[in-house]
């Protein structure tokens, strides 16, 4: 059996590219490539722009919808070892995974506040609906952990909500 | 039940930092002429140390006042002895030089370890060249104090919210400071002013002690101190060495090196300058426009409802306050409400509105103070708008300021904090290491000149341009040639202060047949600094290769540095 190699990191923040991202995170690890999967970002050129400037040099930024994530992300993509995949919400993180694309560390690294989502972890947020949908993926197999950046203090979330 | 908590952990972070100096300043070395703290300059400490993360600096707390360099000085300043705080700010600063704080993550406190650290070792009676190893567990402790603010400020923003919904554009702007800072001055200046004060007797009673009983520990903390300022520079090396970039820290640190050290920082600012130019002349490709900030796009017609002068009244509120109220719930939620009262006050008129209006501000917001202030011009203009009448939704102008503030944090802090901050820090530094005064000076004229400048411009330029401010300002590549530059700079900087900060030699011999071999000169005869260099980089290659924790590192360093300098037969390492 030919193992298939992890996505470098999955990780749900609703502020996509920013500074613990491209200063903390990209110098830790090794990524050539951001995935931003967003049906709202992928229709937007502008966002795009604004999302490629915020990225490194070296670091191509890509945006796709859920569909278009669904077929980018698979097993056959080229070094997926070194791709990032960032996304708003949990939702979209289930729908990857029902779409058959397989991680097995999910990293949420920021949700803020808003109607109807209760404070967690830090500056991490949730709905009820949200953490369902967390705890369905951690029944799945998938290890979801909030952490804003390397070095700082983390939380498994499946200890945290029980 | 919350009160209960708050308590207990006010409680223990106060002892943890007392246990802390007191475990620190038992093992304190080099005894020089101490400096006794009085119970009132060790409130000033405490006060300074709480004014570094105050917002009351126009942003000059937390990029200037908190920074170890400029803390030693003021320190120093007050207790009488401002070369000696100056170069002891300048030896902890090193640690902190690549210390990078995003999107409200703490790793360490640089201020702590600053204020905390030169008044004990002033007051203790400790040289410079032992300051680092006392101060760099200090600076461990400030996270506690940090947790527990973010986490309680978030009752001061329900507070806001309160005033919101009856309209009290005033009554929003001081929950964004009156309570949080009363509450900060508590929890920052108080446990501070008690360990500084029986933190520095401790120290003062146990080195007569150290040094009658235990006279090789000493030497062990000396050493410890300027192995620890590899420790700084390597942690900074992680963002600078890319591709072939390391060739430039090799090279400054050789010019430094074969100078002996003694080198003048203006020399060696246009050597560095003219490498990296040269660097960017060479890989810069095709015919890209060379200016910096294109300028472009058009400014439209603006200034209907408001003026020049509103708009700035709201970049002074968002300069000063952004951080004021700044906890995991809402981020810089209220400082944003904050700066948009001026602006509010303007544009509506009865209660409905104003109250809608800051209620659409008070939501979680967070970006970089400097360059993210784009997303409150953009705003602004979205508010004028639709106080004229056009049809901008709560949505609208919500999507605007949430898609637009993680990049623009992203940018900013490649620029503010990883950029700007530590080459302006490396040249005062430098400068405070040959004594001379003006190196804290210059560092804070450097990065007001950003802070206040660039930030005002990008404020403004948010306003008139509308989001396109945001492409026309970064495109062209522009940005990506000076980050190039600022790399090769900080690179050669780098190897140049590895030179200056950094110390390490062994008193290892042996005997061949009747000669003896002195291991220190042997090395000396191959290449002058040697030692400092190879631990640089295998600090460099801990951090990086093996991903082992910065602060396994400090606590390895302090260990077989004190270990190591004990005689055996006369014979240590170190």
């Amino acid at each position: 059996m030919i193992r298939i190699a992890e996505l470098g990191l999955v990780r749900i923040d609703d502020r996509l590219i920013h500074g613990q991202v491209v200063a903390v995170w990209l110098n830790h690890i090794r990524v050539d490539r951001i995935v931003i999967v967003d049906d709202g970002v992928a229709k937007d050129s502008f966002m795009q722009d604004v999302l490629r400037l915020a990225a490194p040099p070296g670091v191509t930024v890509d945006a796709r919808t859920v569909q278009e994530g669904i077929a980018t992300l698979g097993d056959d993509m080229p070094n997926r070892e070194r791709v990032m995949v960032l996304m708003k919400s949990p939702k979209t993180a289930r729908q990857l995974f029902d779409g058959g694309i397989r991680f097995s560390n999910l990293n949420v690294g920021g949700i803020g506040a808003g109607p109807g989502r209760k404070s967690l972890f830090k500056n991490i947020s949730m709905s009820e609906e949200e953490k369902g949908i967390l705890k369905s993926l951690v029944k799945d197999g998938v290890t979801v952990t909030l952490q804003t950046v390397p070095g700082e203090k983390t939380a498994d979330f499946a200890s945290l909500v029980k | 039940m919350e009160r209960k908590k708050l308590a207990v952990s006010l409680v223990i972070s106060v002892a943890l930092i007392l246990i802390g100096s007191f475990a620190t300043a038992h093992a304190a070395p080099l005894r020089q002429e101490a400096q006794p703290v009085s119970l009132f300059m060790a409130f000033i400490v405490g006060v300074m140390y709480y004014a570094s993360m105050s917002p009351f600096f126009a942003n000059l707390g937390f990029t200037v006042l908190y920074r170890p360099l400029v803390a030693g000085t003021l320190v120093g300043l007050l207790m009488g002895r401002p070369i000696e705080g100056m170069t002891i700010g300048a030896n902890i600063n090193v640690l902190y030089l690549g210390w990078i704080s995003a999107g409200g993550s703490l790793p360490g406190d640089p201020g702590l370890a600053g204020y905390l650290g030169t008044a004990l070792a002033l007051g203790g009676g400790l040289g410079s060249e032992a300051a680092l190893a006392v101060a760099a567990p200090l600076g461990l402790l400030g996270g506690l104090t940090w947790a527990l603010r973010m986490s309680t400020c978030s009752i001061f923003a329900h507070w806001a919210d309160a005033r919101a919904e009856k309209a009290d554009v005033n009554g929003v702007a001081k929950m964004n400071y009156v309570p949080s800072q009363i509450w900060l001055f508590i929890i920052y200046a108080i446990p501070v002013m008690l360990a500084a004060y029986f933190g520095s007797q401790a120290v003062a009673s146990a080195l007569g002690w150290i040094g009658k009983n235990l006279g090789w520990a000493m030497g062990g903390l000396f050493t410890a101190s300027g192995a620890l300022a590899a420790l700084g520079i390597a942690l900074n090396l992680r963002f600078l060495f890319k591709g072939m970039l390391p060739a430039y820290f090799f090279i400054g640190f050789l010019v430094m090196a074969l100078a002996g050290g003694s080198i003048k920082l203006l020399p060696l600012a246009i050597i560095g300058l003219a490498i990296a130019l040269l660097h960017v002349m060479f890989t810069s490709k095709g015919e890209e426009g060379l200016s910096i900030f294109a300028s472009g796009g058009q400014a439209g017609e603006k200034y209907k409802l408001l003026t020049k002068k509103d708009v700035f009244a709201s970049f002074v509120r968002w300069l000063f306050f952004s951080h004021a109220c700044y906890n995991w719930e809402r981020m810089q939620g209220v400082g944003f409400a904050h700066s948009m009262t001026p602006v509010i006050k303007k544009l509506y008129k009865t209660k409905e509105d104003i109250s809608a209006a800051l209620k659409r501000h008070l939501v979680f917001f967070n970006t970089q103070p400097d360059i993210g202030g784009v997303v409150h011009g953009i705003t602004i203009a979205m508010e004028e708008e639709r106080a004229l009448g056009a049809d901008i939704s709560d949505e609208a102008i919500n999507s605007i300021k949430t898609s637009l503030m993680g990049p623009m944090a992203g940018i900013g802090d490649t620029i503010q904090q990883g950029i700007v901050i530590p080459i302006a820090l490396a040249i005062g530094m430098s400068m405070a290491l040959q004594g001379n005064f003006l190196g804290p000076i210059v560092f804070a004229v450097l990065v007001a000149a950003f802070v206040w400048g660039v930030g005002w411009w990008i404020f403004q330029q948010g306003y008139l341009q509308g989001r396109n401010a945001v492409t026309n300002i970064l495109k062209g590549g522009a940005l990506n040639r000076v980050i190039t530059a600022a790399q090769v700079l900080g690179n050669f900087v780098l190897g140049a202060l590895t030179v200056s900060f950094v110390s390490l030699s062994t008193k290892i011999k042996f005997t061949i047949g009747k000669t003896t071999f002195d291991l220190q000169s042997v090395l000396d005869g191959l290449m002058p600094k040697m030692l400092p260099l190879l631990l640089v980089l295998l600090i460099w290659w801990l951090l990086e290769k093996k991903k082992v924790s910065p602060t396994k590192i400090m606590i390895a360093i302090i260990v077989i540095a004190v270990l190591g300098s004990y005689p055996i037969r006369g014979f240590s390492i170190f």
